[in-house]
């Protein structure tokens, strides 16, 4: 079961029961900003505090985001990738492909994060770090 | 021809930007809103505006750090000349005793002379009035290249060309300039200059500073020592040629050694040392791309070495 959290200015936060994940679904915004990715990883924060977590793994469907600026990117690469356990990218379009693959590719973060354009793949892979 | 389509119209402002973006102008961007059409080449489209303006906002930032970069670079190395500049004028205001020293006695010699040159004129004794002529004639050159070293000293050489020297002369150089306030504080200084034959390239005005500021150092060591003596000692190996200063002081204990060059460390009493001599001698050293240490047993002494690059020169033609 899927139970919603919190709704941002461009997201949904929800939590996953069923696979004891949080789940991140992108409104189709053209351009997503810092201010933005803060009320998010602010919001996640919330979440992990909720469920008394250490830390989190995260699904982040992005099927629907348009841009991302420098400093959204920089704010998800920042000291918030560290509480993460692992993050995995749903992708769709080529141009929610691109935003991951710069994610990916400029800021390299920390925490295992991985590309995935199945959403079952996704959750298998998220799986493997459930008691790591 | 109709009026051009939204797609046409979104490839000529990609191709726009990217023209932008090559002239210079970073601050270009697409900027569209994606199309969201389910077709493939609207959604390589939009795949391409975004990926276009991410990598523009990248190199824009890149630019600016790299800017940035530059500025601080650049203001470090003023940093760098002034601390350098600095540390001479310390040294050259140590060597002012000694200096003055150094010209006080072809003055006083001048000055005595002057009054035999008087009264041998006035006797009409032309010969030895011409002997006492010479004296002084003597007595200037020596009074000359006592200020030309001193000059020579304070001369900056930032921006000058390298030039071909051979260290045993940088050497033989700051010995001659230091004798006479070393024989001032009773300390014997010994040179034992065997690298006469390896020429190297460089800065040899820089390298006097270094080997000024470590016969000083060691100076400074030995002053209230029963046995007061400085070696300086000049060797060449295979690519290298390496110049020792070790002198008979304190030492310097092992808590402080790896304190030494660091900048404004001083073990000297306040307004005796800037500590920057040895800082600066480092970044000298390191410039030439050569290795300054210090080796020093507490109540033995202290060996300063200087190792620098010397490689075969090409012979002339």
């Amino acid at each position: 079961m899927v139970i919603p959290f919190e709704t941002t200015s461009v997201s949904q936060i929800l939590w996953d029961d069923e696979h004891h994940i949080g789940r991140v679904v992108y409104d189709p915004v053209d351009l997503h900003d810092a201010a933005e990715a803060i009320e998010i990883t602010e919001a996640l924060d919330r979440l992990r505090q909720s469920r008394g977590l250490e830390n989190l793994r995260i699904l982040v469907d992005m099927r629907s985001i348009g841009a991302l600026t420098r400093g959204a990117r920089e704010v998800y690469g920042g000291p918030h990738v560290e509480r993460n356990r692992a993050v995995a990218l749903v992708v769709g379009s080529v141009t929610s492909r691109v935003v991951a693959n710069f994610f990916l590719g400029l800021n390299k973060p920390k925490a295992p994060v991985r590309m995935f354009t199945d959403m079952s793949a996704a959750l298998t892979w998220l799986g493997e770090f459930r008691h790591g | 021809m109709g009026e051009p389509t939204e797609l046409q119209a979104r490839f000529d402002r990609v191709l726009a930007v990217m023209f932008s973006l090559a002239q210079g102008q970073l601050d270009a961007r697409v900027e569209l809103p994606p199309l969201r059409q389910a077709d493939p080449l609207h959604e390589t489209l939009d795949g391409i505006c975004v990926a276009l303006d991410m990598l523009a906002e990248e190199l824009q930032a890149t630019v600016i750090r790299k800017e940035r970069y530059e500025s601080a670079l650049e203001q470090l190395q003023q940093t760098q000349d002034q601390l350098v500049h600095s540390a001479k004028l310390a040294a050259l205001g140590e060597l002012a005793a000694g200096v003055a020293h150094e010209l006080n006695q072809p003055l006083q010699i001048i000055g005595l002379a002057s009054e035999e040159i008087r009264d041998a004129i006035e006797e009409g004794d032309l010969d030895t009035a011409r002997e006492f002529l010479d004296a002084v004639e003597g007595q200037v050159t020596r009074g000359a290249g006592v200020v030309g070293r001193l000059l020579a000293f304070s001369r900056r050489s930032e921006g000058a060309r390298p030039q071909v020297f051979e260290i045993d002369a940088v050497v033989r150089e700051v010995a001659e300039m230091l004798a006479g306030q070393l024989a001032n504080d009773g300390v014997d200084l010994e040179l034992r200059l065997d690298a006469a034959a390896r020429a190297m390239v460089g800065q040899p005005d820089e390298l006097h500073q270094v080997f000024t500021n470590l016969v000083i150092n060691a100076r400074d060591a030995v002053r209230d020592r029963p046995e007061r003596r400085i070696v300086i000692q000049t060797a060449e190996d295979d690519g290298s040629v390496c110049v020792e200063v070790s002198d008979t002081g304190t030492g310097i204990p092992a808590d402080v050694l790896p304190r030494v060059f660091d900048p404004f460390f001083t073990t000297k009493p306040t307004g005796r040392g800037t500590g920057l001599g040895l800082s600066v001698s480092h970044g000298i050293v390191q410039r030439h791309g050569g290795t300054i240490e210090a080796h020093s047993e507490p109540g033995h002494g202290t060996r300063m070495r200087v190792t620098l690059p010397a490689p075969p020169l090409p012979e002339s033609p």
